[in-house]
């Protein structure tokens, strides 16, 4: 049980998006995932809080920010093999602070990374986690290198932050890809400020979903060489969701005419309360920004049942009359049976435009309907 | 035959008239029942963490469930070697590894607390999960606790709930240490699952911290892999680490098996001592009852309607027993536990788990022996009392006659077991015969006791004056007593016997263990250091040329994995060190020329090592001789010596794991200026030094620590037999009510009679120290020149503890006062007539 909280201390921190520790006026946490939401929401210890007036630096900001409590890399990759067969890949570190002063350096530091590889049929996730100052996992910049045990990601280059080299593996799976890109990273929210909430507090975010990889998979002994567009987050903060909130659904989507699209919704205990925070950001391919909003319409139009839980398998995404699309789950079982668990997995697009993203979704109880 | 339907409710009747004794007479209920609970009741106790330990050496070493199938460790060596070894592994790939560093620590008031520290997060707690697999998180500590509790200060030090009971710990205490202001974390109880058992665990940078072993680990845990990864994993270990496979549970519970048979025998003698008071109790509520039992068969009772009855009499008291024994066994076996683990853990390094109940089945062997023993115990009784001529008048004098043979036969029954137990020293070779030479040597102290009390009494006897008449009444008296009282001084004798044989073993063992410590610690000064010896050689020769350094190595045997190898300095203080109990002629110079090696006892006595016998040591040296053997006191493996010389020539990459410091040969130093002057050099850190006085007290408090669980033992042993005595001896005044009548009748006043009654029991068990000291100290030898040797290769000589008599006689004298003055009292409070009127019934 431990574990699992610290798991959740770590993680959750962390993003999957979003949790936080148990505090002592919130209902004992059970290790079951239902309630891994509360540990994003709680602000402690001595870290600072993000706010909208730190404007992002390159290439400092490519590296960790261990005043902040949690902070990931996280990237999605939607690739394919020679013969048109579809891919998922998945790599993620998430850096989470304990509670304890700062003072304490690195000993409050701890690493956990997520992994996982899909493809049509199967899926397969694996974690690790470390301690930060032994050497075993952390982020070096520049040159950029996110590492935990033989997971990594890291510049190739010392010169520049890409290209990024990115590995993960167990005994039986692995992938070994190359990201690159001629576009620039975008920033998300207000200048690289996300809002996470009513009251204001949010992450700094920033993404860049315009990079292209190529590189071999390894699924059980067999090797098999892939190509495709990956999107990376990074985002860093001390506080992600408020206790009321109950998880989140994030889609990151590659459209066919290049342009890209990225919609989270954090949700309230109702829906349609004023705890549910939701975004779009849309940018054209050439990395310029189209649309911010709050306005626009999403909505889950089909479930199924994954790991005793309802969890949508296709959303509706409006915004006025330009933006109309289903993104629609290329297989139910993308569970991510872990410590904490969630779903996450490639979706197809359909509707205005066509295209392919990635979508993870927090916070669904157990055995829940809506 | 008799129909059941007839003979069932009669022999209910039988047993209801049987039954009505005891209501009004609870207290020999209460006896019986008492003794059967005493035999029962170590039995259960040692069978179970015997058991247990067992079942831990089965599972192997276990961690919240996890097994490692081997461990990599210091190639040459070395206590320690550098975590970035661990992180280049990880980083290659390898990541079912789980660090830790092992430290003991010195604790004020607590005794030495081993501590492993581990990193929580490279514990897989969850396995890799696939879409298809189904993979479970198992909860591995308790729900209020968080990781932060763990990984930051204050930090926490999670301990089994047995050792923490053990050492009298309660939750959120913190153990203050010596030789240093700081203390352990506060103390949190384990999980069931944890499999912690004599070691306490806490983060590893939190104990690399506070034992300053920074960035340092003692072992890599190797969690199970496939054979293909493993093979990898061997073929990429850096120089400095070598990978060892996990011990066979096989070769653990061999290697501590001798410490458990001596368990075994411990509880088996509390069962023999349980057995003397339950057959005790048995003939006492027998013989109450024979009048009631004459009037039965003259109403009509068959004999076999009486065994019948009797019979199942017996059979509840045994079940009764036995539950409430089982039940005080599996209690107490939770306390011991912590004792063997410790043990274990001192003596052979094995740590077993302490889980929070013992019982995973229970035995049935103690139930079995329980009512075996209770029947053949009760058959001769029963017999007599169901076969009991219907008109019995003289019934005193025929019962003075039977105690009189009784005695008589006993006497010649424990010469047999001496004869048997002289025969069986002689020829021993194996465990088995020194634990039967020991039962033989205990049994025939107690069987001859009521012969020696009688032979005593008789002397005393005639030395009392005839114008005495109460006191030669007294003496005659107690005589008489004899027959009633020799079980229960025979079970009181057994356990003081016993007590007196171990106290005096453990005596002597730790003055022997004490002697060879001053002999063996040749140099004043120990360091730590597994590396930098040669900058600390450079400096010494500069800074400090009168101090001479010698280097300790001591490494497994290559093809003989049960031997171990340790060099001697090639310096005259430590030559004259080893003192040899045999050798071949010349043995010191050929062993100082490197042309043959020292054996230790344990490697004669047990593994058949013998002088002259030609030893192979490593590949390209010819076989060397053996050339002397030397005690080795406390090693639980067989060591062969070697100079260090002739050890470097077969090893001569192996790094000492240790280094001494003496005054060179004809020079003086000032040891606490160079100590200091060392320090300030940087080349050694204060806490590296050890000087001989520190071993000395540290390796006796692990010797003290080494028999905690026989102690407890033993002097459970003896409480088991002072209750048990004193169930006895009140069965027995109930019996002298009789002359208690009639000396009241005659005029003999209440006080007078009280001292009377003390003044014989007394007497009694200041005669039975005529058996007690003699054999206690014949036991000893026994255990020292016989046992020890044979289970585990030390033998010394029996010291004798003289100071260790007076103390059994008080100890005897107040077992039997206190047990007479309770019932003595409720006797005076009864007036003359009732008394006599008891008589008459």
């Amino acid at each position: 049980m431990m574990r699992q909280k610290s798991l959740m201390a770590a993680a959750l921190a962390l993003s999957i998006s979003a949790c936080q520790p148990p505090t002592s006026d919130s209902p004992p946490t059970e290790p079951s995932d239902d309630n891994y939401q509360q540990l994003l929401a709680g602000q402690f210890g001595d870290y600072q809080q993000a706010n909208a007036n730190r404007l992002l630096r390159f290439p400092e900001d490519h590296g960790a920010h261990p005043d902040f409590r949690m902070e990931w890399w996280y990237v999605t990759a939607n690739l394919e093999d020679q013969l048109g067969n579809w891919y998922g890949v998945q790599w993620t570190l998430f850096r989470s602070g304990l509670d304890g002063p700062k003072s304490l350096g690195d000993q409050r530091q701890v690493y956990m990374a997520h992994a996982a590889l899909s493809w049509p049929g199967g899926h397969h996730a694996m974690q690790k986690y470390a301690r930060a100052g032994t050497g075993q996992a952390g982020v070096q910049n520049p040159p950029f290198h996110a590492w935990l045990d033989h997971w990594q990601l890291r510049s190739t280059n010392k010169q520049s932050w890409l290209p990024l080299a990115m590995t993960a593996a167990d005994d039986q799976f692995s992938f070994d890809l190359v990201l690159d890109s001629d576009k620039p990273l975008v920033l998300q929210g207000q200048q690289g400020f996300s809002v996470k909430n009513t009251q204001g507090s949010g992450s700094y975010y920033y993404s860049h979903p315009y990079l292209e990889v190529s590189g071999k998979l390894n699924i059980d002994g067999q090797s098999i060489a892939v190509s495709g567009s990956a999107w990376l987050d990074r985002e860093w903060s001390s506080q992600f969701l408020l206790p009321s909130q109950q998880g989140w659904d994030w889609l990151a989507l590659h459209l066919d005419d290049g342009d890209k699209v990225m919609i989270y919704q954090l949700r309230g205990q109702q829906l349609n309360s004023a705890d549910t925070v939701k975004w779009l950001s849309w940018f054209d391919s050439a990395g310029n920004r189209k649309v911010l909003t709050r306005d626009f319409e999403l909505s889950a139009l089909e479930y199924a049942t994954v790991a005793q839980r309802q969890i949508p398998q296709r959303w509706l995404i409006r915004y006025g009359k330009e933006l109309t699309l289903e993104a629609t789950a290329k297989q139910a079982n993308q569970w991510m049976d872990l410590d904490y668990p969630y779903w996450e997995g490639p979706v197809d697009i359909s509707g205005s435009h066509a295209g392919v993203g990635y979508l993870e979704m927090t916070g669904y109880p157990l055995g829940s309907t809506d | 035959m008799t129909k059941p339907s007839a003979t069932m409710p009669a022999v209910m009747t039988v047993s209801h008239a049987l039954a009505g004794h005891y209501r009004r007479h609870p207290l020999q209920a209460l006896f019986l029942f008492t003794g059967i609970v005493i035999a029962t009741v170590l039995l259960v106790a040692t069978q179970l963490i015997n058991a247990q330990a067992q079942a831990s050496y089965a599972k192997g070493t276990q961690l919240f469930e996890q097994n490692p199938i081997g461990y990599l460790v210091a190639a040459q060596g070395q206590r320690q070697f550098s975590m970035a070894s661990y992180v280049a592994l990880r980083r290659q790939g390898f990541d079912q590894l789980l660090p830790v560093l092992h430290h003991n620590f010195q604790s004020q008031h607590h005794g030495i607390i081993a501590v492993m520290g581990i990193d929580w997060l490279s514990l897989p707690a969850t396995p890799q999960a696939s879409a298809n697999g189904n993979s479970q998180v198992k909860p591995i500590a308790p729900a209020d606790l968080t990781l932060e509790d763990f990984l930051l200060p204050p930090y926490r030090l999670m301990m089994a709930p047995a050792r923490m009971t053990q050492l009298a710990l309660s939750a959120d205490q913190t153990i203050a240490l010596t030789n240093t202001t700081s203390s352990l974390p506060p103390v949190i109880p384990a999980p069931d699952n944890s499999g912690v058992g004599h070691q306490a665990l806490m983060d590893l940078q939190a104990l690399q911290a506070i034992s300053n072993r920074q960035g340092m680990l003692s072992a890599i845990w190797v969690l199970p892999m496939s054979e293909q990864r493993l093979a990898q994993l061997q073929q990429q270990l850096p120089p400095d680490l070598r990978f060892r496979p996990a011990a066979e549970p096989l070769s653990q519970a061999a290697l501590a098996e001798s410490l458990h048979l001596n368990l075994a025998a411990m509880g088996l003698l509390s069962f023999v001592v349980g057995l003397f008071l339950a057959f005790n109790a048995i003939q006492f509520s027998y013989t109450d009852r024979q009048p009631l039992l004459r009037r039965l068969r003259l109403s009509g009772t068959s004999q076999r309607q009486l065994y019948q009855a009797l019979s199942i009499e017996l059979l509840l008291f045994v079940l009764v027993g036995s539950a409430v024994g089982y039940w005080l066994g599996a209690w107490l076996a939770t306390l011991l536990l912590p004792g063997l683990g410790q043990t274990l853990a001192q003596l052979y390094g094995v740590y077993i788990s302490y889980p929070n109940k013992v019982i995973a089945d229970l035995p049935l062997m103690p139930l079995l022996m329980t009512s075996l023993a209770a029947l053949l115990a009760a058959i001769v009784p029963m017999r007599q009392i169901v076969q009991q001529p219907l008109l019995n008048r003289y019934r005193q004098q025929i019962a003075q006659h039977q105690a009189r043979n009784r005695d008589r036969q006993l006497l010649l029954v424990a010469l047999a077991c001496l004869l048997v137990a002289v025969a069986l020293s002689l020829w021993a070779n194996s465990l088995w015969h020194g634990l039967a030479c020991l039962a033989l040597v205990l049994l025939g102290g107690a069987l001859a006791l009521p012969a020696a009390l009688r032979a005593s009494l008789s002397i005393v006897q005639r030395l009392v004056p005839a114008n005495r008449p109460l006191l030669q009444w007294l003496i005659a008296d107690s005589r008489w007593l004899l027959g009633p009282a020799a079980i229960s001084l025979m079970a009181m004798t057994l356990a003081l016997v016993a007590n007196s044989g171990l106290n005096t073993m453990i005596g002597s063992f730790r003055a022997a263990t004490l002697d060879w410590l001053e002999q063996r610690l040749a140099a004043p000064i120990y360091l730590s250091v597994a590396d930098g010896q040669r900058q600390l050689g450079d400096w010494l020769s500069q800074h400090a040329p009168q101090v001479a350094i010698a280097e300790r190595h001591t490494l497994r045997h290559g093809q003989l994995a049960h031997i171990e190898i340790a060099s001697l300095p090639p310096m005259a203080a430590f030559r004259n060190s080893i003192e040899l109990i045999e050798q071949v002629a010349d043995a010191p110079q050929q062993f100082a020329q490197g042309q043959g090696i020292y054996i230790s006892e344990r490697h004669q006595r047990l593994d058949g090592g013998e002088l002259d016998q030609q030893v192979w040591l490593c590949d390209g040296l010819p076989n060397v001789p053996v050339l002397g053997v030397y005690h080795d006191y406390g090693n639980p493996r067989s060591q062969w010596l070697l100079d260090e010389k002739l050890l470097r020539q077969c090893w001569p990459q192996h790094i000492a794991q240790s280094t001494a410091l003496l005054a060179a040969e004809g020079a003086e130093v000032d040891w606490p200026q160079v100590m200091t002057a060392l320090s300030d050099s940087g080349l050694i850190r204060p806490e590296q030094i050890i000087d001989q006085q520190q071993i000395k007290k540290m390796a006796m408090a692990v010797f003290d620590q080494t028999f905690t669980v026989t102690e407890a033992l033993n002097g459970l042993t003896l409480l088991v037999a002072g209750i048990g005595i004193f169930c006895a001896t009140s069965a027995i005044h109930h019996h002298r009510v009789q002359q208690q009548a009639q000396l009241a009748a005659m005029g003999v006043s209440q006080s007078q009679r009280l001292l009377m009654i003390l003044s014989q029991w007394s007497l009694l068990a200041l005669l039975s120290m005529i058996i007690v000291w003699p054999f206690g100290t014949l036991l000893a030898w026994v255990l020292a020149s016989l046992v020890t040797p044979l289970a585990f290769g030390w033998s010394f000589s029996t010291e004798l503890v003289w100071q260790h008599y007076p103390v059994l006689a008080v100890l005897a004298l107040a077992c039997v006062v206190v047990a007479t003055l309770w019932p003595s009292w409720r006797l005076h409070r009864v007036s003359i007539a009732s008394l006599l009127k008891e008589v008459d019934e």
